[in-house]
């Protein structure tokens, strides 16, 4: 049986090329945001959640000097 | 997320009378319930789509009325309420649903839908939750859209060859569901927040960057491209809105077309038998014409018989006469010798002279006839013979006879036609041909009109990415400008620029790994499944339609009804190994055209495509005695379904693992 595929390692996977300044957490925090409300049909606040998740992720950053 | 059952209870439910119950539990996969055709193995399956989405569908796919659902001894008892429990657990969580209907405060006798209320409930550990509460939860452990992967049967399977063709309705339906289980969703909704997100941002920078004067062109121009971008992305929302009423109409007329399929069937029936029984009434009158003008001769070939009796008679009365006139005519020459003798005295034949006193006349001679009245007769015998001489037979009676024959068959075909005819027309007393004909017109311009909207679908979405390109380079120019709140704006659009750009390349490759990943435990499952051990497996194409591909790479263009179960079991066997969510698979009379050799293969592969299944199976196509010997140490339990009257059925346990 092959090892089924996994969105959250392909996501990871292209944040190394197209997004190497985004956080891993940031790109963990965003998926399961959507995995969890994937079958949900109004899908909660996940537009919110996830600016939340890029605000907080920017701030940190910016504490760390990263930026 | 796994769904394992553990126990259904029916109240009243179709054939079920009573409250019955199939207990799921247990170390081993596989329950099996058996039952002959029309005894309640779909009636036990819907109860189950029923108690988890309040939807049952009979056996031509049409959703089925409150009314119908609820068993007739229990309704003629005066007992309108029907109701299924099921309880489950997901990854060790306790959920119990239950679903009833009732009638309607007031109503004695409740005959359509609304005559009903509907009562639904979720027990989640215990507690209990409302009906909203339950279709949220459902959609999170086992989302309607994806229960096709879940809860099938033999025809259900048939549908996955639509994924070969192009892309029609029912494929893009399925293409949908198959990337939902396999969790595509997850990352195509992320993509559209963080657009969403992106576009305030940009907004909010270009308002800050307005405040900058070297920066204000860039902004301007940004404005301008954002302007256009939100104009194309509203004119998608307007498409795409309008996509979803055109879908949501062919939805509705799908069912229709399926409702009326047999309907428009009947009314093609009864013009051809309409147009059938026009052909055999002017065969009828052709024969009945074609009998007439035999009737017209056929006095000869009756009369035939006496016609040659009455001219042997008449034949030989001529003989007779004429016999009679050569008597006469040598009568007449004899006399005339004896007049000539008599008056010379010499005999004019030998020349001697006779003695006076010995001539004397022969009174023999005398005349005995009269010339004339003789060769009347003969002339009017002659002609009497002639004229029935020339009535001959035509051999009408028998030609009368063989068409007698025939119309006697095509009369007996008439009116069993006509009997059919009255059948089909009896069915189609409340409907209205036109209607039909409309319902399948309008699909069908529907189903176009979608085409078209999709089309203009990918221009706007391409016109889009076109203009986001754009922005993104005006946006690039803009980001080299100093400025500390200009900075951190900058820096949000940049995440979001970036997130958007991975996550299309990481949606093309999901969708990538999927199609390998189920290309591969498709083929994997074919080969163990298929009795013709020469494939080399199954290929994928960009709708997962699975094609078989033989010894040599070429591919299997025509394949049977029974190859393409064989195929459909295996997509579903590689989407559950790769799903997002797993649950029982409940398998209603799956094995109906499948030969022996096959079913043993399906049934040996079945406790490794689910956790937990459930059979639903008839003796045709699976024999308790034979054909489950091979899977016997992983059946849980087996019931029958037992016949108790045309309206009741029971079940009855007739093993029970260890």
């Amino acid at each position: 049986m092959a090892e089924r595929p996994d969105a959250l390692r392909i996501l990871l996977r292209a944040r190394e090329t197209r997004a190497p300044k985004v956080s891993e957490d940031l790109i963990r925090q965003i998926y399961e945001i959507e995995e969890r409300v994937q079958f949900d049909s109004e899908r909660l606040d996940a537009v919110g959640k996830i600016k939340r998740a890029v605000d907080a992720a920017l701030t940190k950053a910016k504490l760390a000097g990263e930026h | 997320m796994g769904m394992r059952l553990q126990r259904i209870e029916m109240t009243d439910f179709g054939p079920y009378y009573g409250t019955q119950t199939v207990d799921f539990e247990g170390a081993r996969p596989i329950t099996v319930i058996h039952g002959d055709n029309m005894r309640g193995k779909t009636s036990l399956f819907n109860a189950l789509r029923w108690v988890l989405y309040g939807r049952a569908y009979d056996r031509f796919k049409r959703l089925m009325a409150r009314v119908k659902l609820i068993n007739l001894d229990a309704a003629a008892a005066g007992r309108w309420i029907t109701a299924v429990t099921l309880a489950f657990d997901v990854d060790g969580t306790p959920y119990e649903v239950r679903r009833q209907v009732q009638p309607r405060k007031g109503v004695i006798a409740p005959r359509v839908d609304g005559d009903f209320d509907e009562i639904a409930h979720l027990s989640k550990n215990g507690v209990w939750h409302s009906a909203d509460q339950l279709t949220t939860e459902i959609n999170r452990i086992l989302p309607e859209p994806v229960s096709r992967f879940f809860l099938f049967d033999g025809e259900l399977l048939g549908e996955y060859e639509t994924l070969l063709a192009d892309v029609d309705h029912q494929a893009a339906t399925i293409k949908d569901a198959i990337d939902r289980i396999l969790g595509v969703p997850a990352i195509e909704h992320a993509l559209t927040d963080i657009r969403v997100n992106h576009k305030d941002a940009s907004r909010r920078l270009q308002d800050l960057a307005k405040q900058d004067s070297k920066a204000s062109l860039l902004a301007n121009m940004l404005t301008q491209k954002q302007s256009e971008i939100e104009q194309a992305e509203r004119d998608l929302a307007e498409l795409n809105e309008e996509l979803a009423k055109f879908e949501e109409r062919q939805r509705t007329l799908q069912e229709q077309v399926q409702e009326t399929a047999g309907i428009q069937k009947d009314f093609e029936t009864l013009q051809s038998l309409d147009k059938k029984i026009g052909d055999l009434n002017l065969q009828k009158s052709q024969l009945w014409n074609d009998r007439q003008s035999k009737l017209a001769n056929a006095w000869r070939d009756l009369l035939q018989p006496m016609i040659e009796r009455r001219r042997s008679e008449l034949e030989e009365e001529r003989d007779r006469a004429i016999a009679q006139v050569e008597r006469i005519a040598e009568s007449r020459a004899r006399r005339a010798l004896l007049e000539t003798f008599r008056r010379s005295g010499v005999c004019p034949v030998c020349g001697r002279t006779a003695p006076p006193d010995g001539i004397h006349s022969d009174e023999a001679l005398v005349d005995q006839g009269d010339g004339a009245t003789d060769a009347d007769l003969l002339n009017r015998l002659g002609s009497s013979i002639q004229r029935l001489s020339e009535i001959r037979p035509t051999g009408a009676a028998v030609a009368i006879a063989g068409i007698e024959a025939q119309l006697d068959r095509l009369l007996v075909e008439l009116a069993s036609t006509d009997q059919e005819r009255d059948r089909v027309a009896s069915r189609l007393k409340e409907h209205d041909a036109r209607t039909v004909t409309r319902v399948f017109n309008v699909f069908r311009q529907v189903t176009e009109d979608i085409g078209n909207l999709r089309e203009k679908i990918d221009d706007k979405k391409a016109e889009i990415s076109r203009l986001e390109g754009e922005a993104s380079r005006a946006r690039a120019q803009m980001q080299t400008r100093p400025g500390t709140a200009l900075d951190a704006l900058n820096r949000e659009v940049e995440a979001y620029d970036q997130l958007i750009d991975l996550l299309h390349a990481a949606i093309a490759e999901l969708r990538d790994e999927l199609r390998r990943a189920v290309e591969h435990d498709a083929s994997a499952i074919f080969k163990q499944i298929t009795t013709d051990k020469s494939y080399r497996g199954l290929r994928i194409n960009e709708h997962y339609g699975l094609t078989i591909v033989d010894e040599h790479g070429m591919d299997v263009v025509v394949r049977s009804s029974g190859a393409e179960q064989v195929v459909a079991l295996s997509l579903i066997g590689a989407l559950n190994r790769n799903a997002v969510r797993t649950g029982p698979v409940i398998m209603d009379t799956p094995f109906g055209r499948l030969d022996p050799q096959h079913r043993e293969n399906i049934l040996r592969f079945l406790p490794e495509m689910a956790e937990q299944e459930v059979i639903l199976v008839h003796g045709g196509e699976v024999d308790p005695n034979r054909d489950l010997d091979a899977i016997r140490d992983q059946v849980n339990r087996e019931y029958v379904i037992e016949y108790v009257s045309s309206r009741q059925s029971r079940l009855v346990l007739c093993s029970e693992g260890e």
